[in-house]
């Protein structure tokens, strides 16, 4: 059995051999550093396309009838429902919902007397909506209150298609779910933007009971769950699946990420650039250090040499040299960690990077990076890793070294 | 006396590119229990290469190696284990390792045999103190005089009580004070430990504390007298 006792001979070497020690916590340090924040601004993009996605366009679950799903036809009778007062009580209380509200979608539509485009309607419960459409920003006028009756919120890119200005009226043509046209006068109140650029090309909000009036309908194309945090997802799902299963089998409850199959492309895109990267800098570390160890078996054929003459054994000097190699990686991934840490501080007391608009997306953001306990774990174990793989190769030629030959050696 | 080794008809060659140089040819070489033996040469005569065969760390190529270090144990190879155990080291540049201090160098055959720090510390200390040196216990080895990191090594050889303490050279980097005190301190330890040295050296004054004075000329070895 391999003593503690050369663990602490390993750690003292360490930290005795100062120069080679500095050298080595440098090249680590900054690719533990480089690692924590390239995971930290990943984990922020992740959490921007999701977070922009749930809280401007889908919320965090959709409740739509079966045929909803199948059809994909918002404007078809058989894909509207009527979410009673029960169900709706009973979704707003499971533990993590914050908002339950109603939606109806339509297509039509819209112009503004010299010209039209089509549009994506969506009637909101305004209260409701300002709340999960919390990343909307309105650039121009007001948001949809409650008091609005016909008065509509139009994309950017809508907006800017058709030239209307908040006070401006525009003149808005659907199908109603039963068959035949109606079309209505509204007075643009706002204009909202998202993170999506497509999305604020075609969107327009109006009041639920105004547009349920328009489609000549009470009831809705959705139910709309948000919840207090994103992580609770899964579990919130798993309950209103329950509910439906018991009271309402012909609706189907999705999640955020089933509505928006791009995040996981997204998330697919950056894992494999980040793991490359990743790959890269670790690669770098363990050639680098595997170097600087290499130099260092040269200036220590000897001791290597005085220790098995003495009676070392071969087990115990690759121990000893891999406990070296893993207490450097280790004191540097704790160095590495401090200044990612004093880094990703300092960005927050700047407010942030000004990063520009992403592709697809409208605006810029401000970048602000946070170290995550799992990334930080996740890098430490990579470099204690690093550390002892960069020794693999002296500890080789250290036990394969003859002790006479290596105590001749200037 | 009992032979505690003993070298039979060794040979030794080593192979250059377009030659072969006879380090050892057909050596005899007995060592008893408790016995100083010096072995001197003109360099190339094969002194270190006995020295390292005995030590187990290098092989002969023809002839017999036997140890015999109780009644019950005898052996004709030396792994690291049986090295740690029977025998201590003092080397011409005294081999102690850079980074520790003097009296962790002392400690580390200690440390090997897996002792607590607490007890290797306690026997590492009462050696310095043998040798004279407990004041610089805690120094760097780095910041010694070579007298005083040949006394280490020294402290450091008969740390696990060895048998046999092979010592190379033990006074060419030493001016003469310390070469008398580190023969002295061979000597002494010799007495004191009941361990057998053999003493590899160009230097004749180290035959003043020798039991045997053997001479290694182009790989032959010359018994040139016994001390009493």
């Amino acid at each position: 059995m391999i003593s503690p006792a050369i663990f602490q001979q390993a750690f003292h070497n360490v930290t005795a051999n100062k120069r080679r020690t500095i050298f080595v916590l440098f090249l680590i340090g900054i690719s533990v550093c480089a690692l924590l924040l390239m995971n930290a601004f990943v984990k922020r993009v992740y959490w921007g396309v999701r977070e922009s996605v749930v809280r401007s366009q889908t919320g965090h679950l959709q409740i739509m009838s079966k045929k909803y799903d199948q059809l994909r036809n918002v404007e078809s009778s058989q894909t509207l429902f009527d979410p009673n007062e029960t169900l709706l009580g009973e979704l707003s209380k499971i533990p993590g919902v914050m908002i339950v509200t109603r939606r109806v979608e339509f297509k039509g539509l819209i112009g503004n007397g010299s010209q039209s485009t089509v549009f994506t309607g969506v009637g909101v419960e305004p209260r409701e909506d300002s709340t999960i459409s919390s990343f909307d920003r309105v650039i121009n006028g007001r948001a949809l209150s409650s008091v609005d009756q016909w008065n509509i919120a139009v994309g950017s890119g809508l907006a800017q298609g058709l030239s209307v200005v908040p006070g401006n009226s525009v003149i808005v043509t659907t199908v109603m779910p039963q068959g035949g046209l109606n079309a209505a006068d509204f007075e643009v109140v706002g204009i909202t933007q998202s993170d999506s650029s497509d999305y604020d090309q075609h969107i327009m909000k109006i009041p639920l009971v105004v547009a349920q009036k328009l489609l000549n309908t009470t009831s809705a194309s959705k139910v709309v769950l948000l919840l207090d945090s994103t992580d609770k997802t899964a579990e919130v799902k798993q309950a209103v699946q329950k509910i439906l299963n018991r009271s309402a089998p012909d609706l189907i409850v999705k999640d955020w990420r089933e509505l928006n199959p791009q995040y996981d492309k997204i998330v697919a895109l950056y894992s494999r650039i980040f793991g490359f990267m990743a790959f890269a800098l670790v690669l770098v570390s363990i050639l680098s250090i595997g170097n600087v160890m290499s130099m260092s078996f040269l200036e220590r054929i000897r001791e290597f040499s005085v220790m098995r003459t003495i009676g070392m054994r071969k087990s115990t000097l690759v121990s000893m040299l891999m406990a070296e190699g893993a207490s450097l990686a280790l004191l540097a991934s704790i160095v590495g960690i401090l200044i990612a840490w004093l880094i990703t501080w300092g960005i927050g007391l700047a407010g942030g990077i000004p990063m520009p608009p992403p592709p697809g997306s409208n605006r810029g953001f401000s970048l602000l990076l946070e170290l995550s306990l799992p990334g930080v774990w996740q890098v430490l174990w990579a470099s204690i890793f690093v550390g002892i793989a960069a020794c693999v190769l002296v500890a080789w030629r250290a036990v394969h070294l003859q002790p006479a030959q290596g105590l001749r050696h200037a | 006396m009992a032979a505690l080794v003993k070298v039979s008809s060794g040979s030794k060659k080593y192979a250059g590119k377009q030659y072969f140089v006879n380090a050892l040819q057909d050596v005899s070489l007995t060592l008893q229990r408790q016995e100083v033996v010096v072995l001197t040469g003109p360099s190339g005569s094969g002194k270190s290469t006995l020295l390292n065969i005995v030590g187990g760390i290098e092989k002969l190529d023809q002839g017999e190696l036997a140890y015999v270090f109780s009644d019950s144990f005898s052996c004709r190879n030396l792994n690291e284990a049986l090295r740690l155990k029977y025998l201590g080291f003092v080397f011409q540049d005294f081999g102690l390792l850079p980074l520790l201090n003097a009296i962790d160098n002392v400690a580390f055959p200690l440390q090997l045999r897996g002792l607590s720090r607490t007890e290797r510390r306690r026997v590492a200390a009462e050696l310095l103190e043998q040798v004279g040196l407990s004041k610089v216990a805690h120094k760097s080895v780095s910041y010694l005089s070579g007298g005083e990191r040949q006394r280490v090594a020294i402290a450091r050889a008969f740390a696990n009580s060895p048998q046999i303490v092979l010592a190379d050279e033990p006074t060419a980097n030493l001016d003469e004070t310390n070469v008398r005190i580190v023969l002295e301190l061979l000597r002494n330890s010799c007495e004191r430990y009941g361990t057998t040295i053999l003493m590899v050296s160009h230097d004749a004054r180290c035959a003043s504390v020798a039991d045997r004075h053997l001479q290694l000329k182009d790989g032959h070895l010359q018994d040139m007298r016994r001390m009493n």
